[in-house]
């Protein structure tokens, strides 16, 4: 059948020359363009917080204490009891808002489906998110620290109050995604809606609620308005968490900042890397845990 | 329904088509193969031979096209049940008109005038019982009809008997030792012709199913 | 004259031949007298809120028999099936009237609980589903949820289910590795496996082998015929070549429509020995579906 016909032209597969290349190319470069323009401020403040931070660290620095008078020099002293605050009371925090915002996240997914009470705190989780931290913190004094003083714990209130739906919000979104034939899967062994929840379902997206709960504490440990008016700010460490004012790594940069004496600021961009560099650690830590747990998903 | 599938309709239509062009040339040619014998007629076999030959071009061709179409078409039911039963008849009809060719072949000028009035009689009653059997059973492929099976396998015993009278005549000693030969031939001819017949109309009780034959156009 | 008579009188018998001596097993299993009765449905009609999707289905499924639902997309086969577990109640508005007896029992009375409805009737999925977890810890799952911890046997349950499921053999060496990882037969037969270790009474199966290719499907078949002995099988298929391979009965389900109102609901046609539905369909409309002769 082939031998008596025609020869054909090969078939031309280049990219067609033309108006579409054009506007791939442009497209292509603004792409670009609006990634750097994002990149610059980041690197920039990356830069900067390095570059003025880092011969501000030390051991002595990060374990020294108390804070110094602001008008004595960075070498002096320590952040010790911002670094003890910023971990006790967002460590509170997180002890606190994490379970809760899982557990609500699992209600609104597995349980409540389209009822009263699911519709009202997937609102109300909603609306939370956009308040602002101060409110947050004004809120907390009024109901808290006027009637129990300043102290740490109230503190992590605010902080929690803050992270609670940041975690409900990423945990109801890993669910979700968990395809519903692995819960028929173990419905059709014989398992109650609890052993389905709790052996396949949260096992599958804990990666997911994992990092999203550790994006919640790094964002919660950066906080300083909520902070303001629960913890007050002091310069001792202040190991208990539950009573008596405490201070936190963002409120004293805040305070250094605020202050024109060299060795303020020289402290405030110390603590400011520190805190940095605290995030970074717990970002590095999301990723492990998740690539931990999510062994078996490939 | 499909393209597809009205195709495979439109193919087992055609198979239907020759299998009754074979039912009805074996109808056609055996009265003419009977009456051939006893007038003495020795052009109809030279006519049948012909046909014959034409005709043997046909049965590979429709088993051809019935292996075919079970092979890719994978049919169930009353398809399957048709190219089984159309698969399993062919040889039947095909070994047929091979008889109604013999009995014409036997047809002589002499034979015709020696046979005795008794054993005429016989033949042509068993040609004609034979045509009828033959006509039942192609009627009953078309309509499709189970009963007909019973009712051939009543006319066949009929045969039978007359088969045993025509043995009883010829054995009689009234006709040559040849013609004598000639015509335990061709009482054996009739008699496996009613056995085809009965055949076929055991196949369509097979094709039938369970379902009440079809009514004639 | 004489000898030659008594010579042939004398002659002993032709001996039988082989294939007439005994009776052939298979042949009496395919007689028409079934077992004991595993389901039996009575009038049950399926409701998704105010959608009646199946109407009044009554049928009877008998023991360590394969028993196939075919029909076309939408007729309910699928919801039917899962009426037998139970699965339709994790559909929101989803409703049963009728009654569906298991060995006597209503599975729809009050007070049944689904749990313990699934665990004696086990069902295999469309798409493999295996959790993402180890192939063992996915076989052993059912075992734990029923309250087997010892380690022991645990090794045992797991082993005899993947043996069972014609899977050990290529899993053996890698049982910590993920259950993810599986081709798409294996994923299916480690979902058999799965379904196998609780020890169920009945395996239900929704289309297992439509996302498989010939020799998944193949070796899924076999799997059935080999363990058709020890359970009942229901198997929803759509195609007509499994059904008439593997089932001993088949339940062909169609589409009702309604002119009046223009609605759809799903309507048992017919329900027989397969070789019966096959041979010489006594509906019409199960004739046409089966010769490909519907639509």
């Amino acid at each position: 059948m082939a031998a008596g016909t025609v020869p054909q032209q090969a078939p031309n597969l280049r990219e067609p020359k033309g108006w579409r290349r054009t506007k791939n190319r442009i497209a292509t470069a603004l792409m670009v363009l609006a990634f750097i323009l994002v990149i610059i401020p980041l690197g920039f403040v990356l830069y900067t917080v390095v570059a003025r931070g880092a011969s501000i660290i030390s051991w002595q620095f990060l374990t020294g204490s108390p804070i110094p008078p602001n008008t004595l020099p960075a070498s002096i002293g320590g952040m010790w009891p911002a670094v003890l605050g910023t971990l006790t009371i967002t460590g509170l925090a997180t002890l606190m808002a994490v379970p809760l915002g899982i557990l609500g996240a699992v209600y609104l997914n597995e349980y409540g489906g389209k009822n009263w009470l699911a519709t009202l705190i997937g609102f109300m989780s909603d609306v939370m998110t956009g308040v602002p931290s101060i409110v947050m913190g004004l809120f907390i004094f009024s109901i808290w620290v006027l009637h129990f003083g300043y102290s740490g714990l109230a503190g992590a209130f605010a902080l929690g109050c803050l992270m609670l739906p940041i975690v409900i919000r990423s945990t109801y979104e890993m669910l979700r995604l968990v395809p519903n034939s692995l819960r028929e899967g173990s419905y059709a062994l014989g398992a109650t809606k609890a052993r389905v929840t709790v052996t396949v379902v949260l096992p599958a997206a804990i990666g997911g609620i994992v990092s999203g709960a550790l994006l919640a504490v790094a964002r919660a440990a950066g906080e300083t308005a909520p902070l303001l008016f629960t913890i007050l700010t002091v310069t001792a460490a202040n190991p208990n968490v539950f009573s008596g004012a405490n201070t936190s790594l963002p409120s004293q940069i805040f305070s250094n900042a605020s202050q024109p004496y060299v060795g303020a600021q020289d402290r405030g961009w110390g603590a400011a890397l520190t805190l940095i560099a605290i995030c970074f650690i717990l970002m590095i830590a999301a990723r492990v845990v998740t690539a931990r747990f999510t062994r078996y998903s490939r | 329904m499909t393209e597809h599938r009205q195709e495979f309709q439109r193919q087992l239509e055609a198979i239907e088509a020759r299998v009754i062009e074979l039912f009805a040339m074996v109808g056609a040619d055996l009265p003419g193969a009977t009456s051939a014998l006893l007038t003495g007629n020795n052009e109809m076999a030279g006519l049948l031979a012909e046909r014959e030959k034409g005709i043997s071009a046909l049965y590979p061709e429709l088993e051809e096209l019935v292996n075919k179409e079970i092979l890719l078409q994978a049919p169930v039911a009353s398809d399957l049940r048709f190219l089984l039963a159309v698969s399993r008849i062919v040889p039947e009809i095909e070994l047929s008109h091979n008889l109604v060719v013999q009995i014409a072949a036997r047809a002589d000028h002499y034979l015709s005038e020696d046979l005795s009035p008794r054993c005429r009689g016989l033949t042509e009653t068993m040609g004609n019982l034979v045509a009828d059997m033959w006509r039942a059973a192609a009627d009953a492929w078309y309509q499709r009809d189970s009963s007909a099976a019973g009712m051939l396998s009543e006319r066949n015993d009929e045969l039978d008997e007359l088969q045993s009278s025509l043995t009883a005549e010829l054995a009689s000693g009234r006709m040559t030792l040849p013609v004598t030969m000639e015509m335990t031939l061709v009482g054996r001819f009739y008699q496996r012709l009613g056995d085809h017949a009965v055949n076929i109309g055991r196949r369509v009780v097979f094709l039938a199913g369970s379902h009440p034959p079809r009514q004639p156009d | 004259m004489e000898q030659p008579e008594q010579k042939i009188a004398t002659q002993t018998e032709l001996p039988k031949p082989a294939a007439l001596q005994e009776p052939r097993p298979s042949a009496a299993a395919v007689s028409d007298t079934p077992g004991a009765t595993v389901f039996d449905s009575k009038n049950v009609s399926i409701y998704y809120s105010s959608f009646r999707a199946v109407t009044d289905v009554s049928l009877s499924i008998y023991e360590n028999e394969i028993t196939a639902f075919i029909g076309p997309s939408g007729c309910g086969k699928t919801t039917v099936l899962r009426t037998l577990n139970r699965m339709n109640d994790l559909i929101p508005g989803a409703r049963v009237e009728g009654d569906v007896h298991y060995r006597g029992e209503s599975l729809y009375a009050t007070g049944v609980s689904p749990i313990s409805v699934r665990r004696r009737i086990g069902m295999v999925f469309q798409k493999p589903n295996p959790f993402p977890k180890s192939i063992y810890d996915n076989v052993a799952y059912g075992p734990r949820i029923n309250g087997i911890r010892n380690k022991g046997k645990l090794d045992e349950i797991v082993e005899k289910s993947l043996r069972g499921a014609a899977l050990w053999d290529e899993v053996k060496n890698r049982l910590n590795k993920s259950g993810l990882g599986l081709s798409g037969g294996q994923a299916q037969r480690l979902c058999i496996a799965r379904t196998l270790a609780v020890e169920p009474d009945v395996v239900l199966m929704d289309e297992p082998c439509s996302a498989l290719d010939p020799i998944a499907t193949g070796a899924i078949e076999d799997l059935m015929h080999e363990i058709k002995s020890r359970y009942t099988i229901v198997i929803v298929t759509h195609n007509m070549q499994q059904a008439t391979r593997v089932s001993d009965r088949t339940a062909f389900y169609s589409v009702l429509r309604d002119e009046k109102s223009d609605t759809r609901t799903g309507v048992l046609v017919e329900y027989g020995r397969t070789e019966q539905i096959f041979n010489d369909p006594q509906d019409e409309r199960t004739k046409a579906y089966v010769t490909g002769r519907m639509g």
